[in-house]
């Protein structure tokens, strides 16, 4: 999952929607590095104020009042812009052409997928990404159709944040990017180096398809948020804080995604909490005939 | 020849051991929540009113209600008074029972199964996979806790978003927000009332 607005729903996409994450979004990296940029230069004395409230439970939030902010921005660009998009893309375009479109989408975030399965060092992923990317191409008609998933290689994505957290760059404190939406230092630096070193936008730019790139952030951005109209009114109504449940929902996906994370997570929540309730240990990497493959790392 | 044949079959008697011993049957209480108890909260043909007792039914027998109080309210709890904790307890059963009564027909013609479980001291995780026609299978995990044969649930985990700890973030951010306790509950009454 990665990218933009996006963002913030993703983690329950896939609760209750049926897709998985949608791949990298340009226009947003772009943002989000313009903003990281301005957000630097301001940040640093930030943190230390959170230390003014002694019993503040730690959200890893401490620019929660600039993240309020930004969110509530986003949440009025979505309600006025995204949103009705969205709802007019599922009334007029067909089913087959938007499902069309959700497969080119992720398609094409797959070569930059790749580049991260390598730099992560999962071999056997990078291996199906090559795989079901070469697959669809020839015979999905260049990713028009899935037929790599009717092969068992589903789609699958991750992204630069999810390198550098398998490099071991922890998470940052908890960001909101304008429109990109939440996402943390390490994530939104991840979408930076997303921007510029996407291979399928700069194979785009040196054709001299400049709009291209536009195009498919475009492209995925109303399908994100078209695949997640009634999961995300859902929760807005049934939250009672849609900011800290949205907060929630990204970080624990993340960690979830990453890995290595969780811990950390929760070290924080320890002094909370005055019961023994930790995270829930890693998930075992059951196969499919339901037989535990060993218990290995959440990454 | 024999007592090779032992040594291979050690681990197998080792994974069969460590099976029951802790959470017995937490995987089949799982798997009897799916099959038997899910059908009758999602079965167009009962009004609305009657499952929605059933599920607070449900949410009572099945889950530890009272353990998942303590734990969304962390230390909001511990400084509670027993009238605040009540009524606590009572306003998150209504405001639980509320948010997923909501959701029954998507609920309907799910398929849950049992990937398999993990035993600790007095409970276990059992993983699980839901998936519904035409969705992709969502990974779901439920924290069991066992005594004496009787199970109940504490907490779910949905593709790794863990349900307590969202709500105790949610729930903990108005706490502090509001400036106290008070702001949650008056939230909650007027969600409920809502």
């Amino acid at each position: 999952m990665r990218a933009g607005f996006e963002h913030a729903p993703d983690p329950i996409r896939c609760l209750v929607a049926d897709e998985r994450p949608a791949p990298v979004r340009h226009l947003r990296a772009l943002a989000g590095a313009l903003f990281l940029a301005c957000l630097l230069s301001i940040a640093a004395p930030l943190p230390s104020s959170a230390g003014e409230e002694p019993q503040q439970p730690s959200f890893n939030d401490p620019l929660e009042t600039l993240n309020r902010l930004v969110f509530a921005v986003n949440e009025a660009l979505d309600t006025v812009f995204l949103r009705p998009a969205a709802v007019v893309y599922g009334a007029v375009v067909p089913g087959p052409v938007r499902r069309g479109v959700r497969n080119v989408v992720r398609h094409l975030s797959l070569p930059f997928t790749f580049v991260n399965d390598v730099a992560q060092g999962e071999w056997k992923r990078s291996g199906d990404t090559a795989q079901r990317f070469f697959i669809n191409t020839m015979v999905g008609f260049a990713g028009l159709y899935d037929v790599a998933e009717k092969q068992g290689l589903p789609h699958r994505s991750t992204d630069f944040g999810g390198t550098l957290a398998a490099w071991g760059l922890g998470e940052g404190p908890y960001l909101v990017l304008p429109i990109a939406g939440p996402s943390n230092f390490r994530d939104a630096a991840g979408l930076l180096v997303q921007g510029v070193g996407d291979p399928v936008d700069i194979a785009f730019r040196r054709a001299d398809l400049d709009h291209m790139p536009l195009i498919r952030a475009g492209a995925a951005t109303l399908d994100f948020r078209h695949s997640n109209l009634d999961t995300l009114d859902d929760f807005k109504a049934g939250s009672l804080d849609y900011y800290a449940f949205i907060r929630t929902l990204y970080r624990q996906r993340r960690a979830f995604e990453v890995g290595g994370d969780a811990e950390m997570y929760l070290a924080g929540e320890k002094e909370t909490s005055d019961d023994d309730y930790a995270y829930p240990p890693p998930r075992p990497d059951f196969s499919r005939d339901g037989q535990p493959a060993g218990t290995r790392p959440a990454q | 020849m024999r007592p090779l044949r032992l040594i291979l079959f050690l681990p197998f008697l080792f994974f069969a051991a460590s099976g029951p011993a802790a959470g017995e049957g937490a995987d089949s209480f799982i798997r009897d929540l799916a099959e038997k108890v899910l059908p009758q909260l999602t079965d167009p043909s009962t009004p609305l009113s009657e499952r929605k007792s059933r599920f607070r039914a449900v949410l009572n027998r099945d889950f530890n209600l009272e353990k998942i109080g303590k734990l969304v309210l962390g230390r909001h709890w511990r400084r509670a008074s027993p009238a605040k904790r009540a009524e606590f307890k009572k306003l998150l059963e209504d405001y639980l029972s509320g948010l997923y009564a909501r959701r029954f027909e998507d609920l309907a013609g799910l398929e849950i199964t049992v990937d398999g479980v993990r035993n600790f001291e007095g409970w276990s995780m059992v993983y699980t996979t839901a998936t519904r026609i035409g969705g992709a299978p969502v990974l779901l995990d439920w924290r069991v806790d066992s005594k004496d044969g009787d199970h109940a649930i504490t907490d779910l985990v949905i593709e790794g978003v863990s349900m307590v700890i969202a709500q105790r973030e949610e729930f903990s951010a108005i706490v502090v927000e509001s400036g106290g306790l008070d702001g949650l509950l008056l939230k909650l009454r007027s969600r409920i009332a809502g």
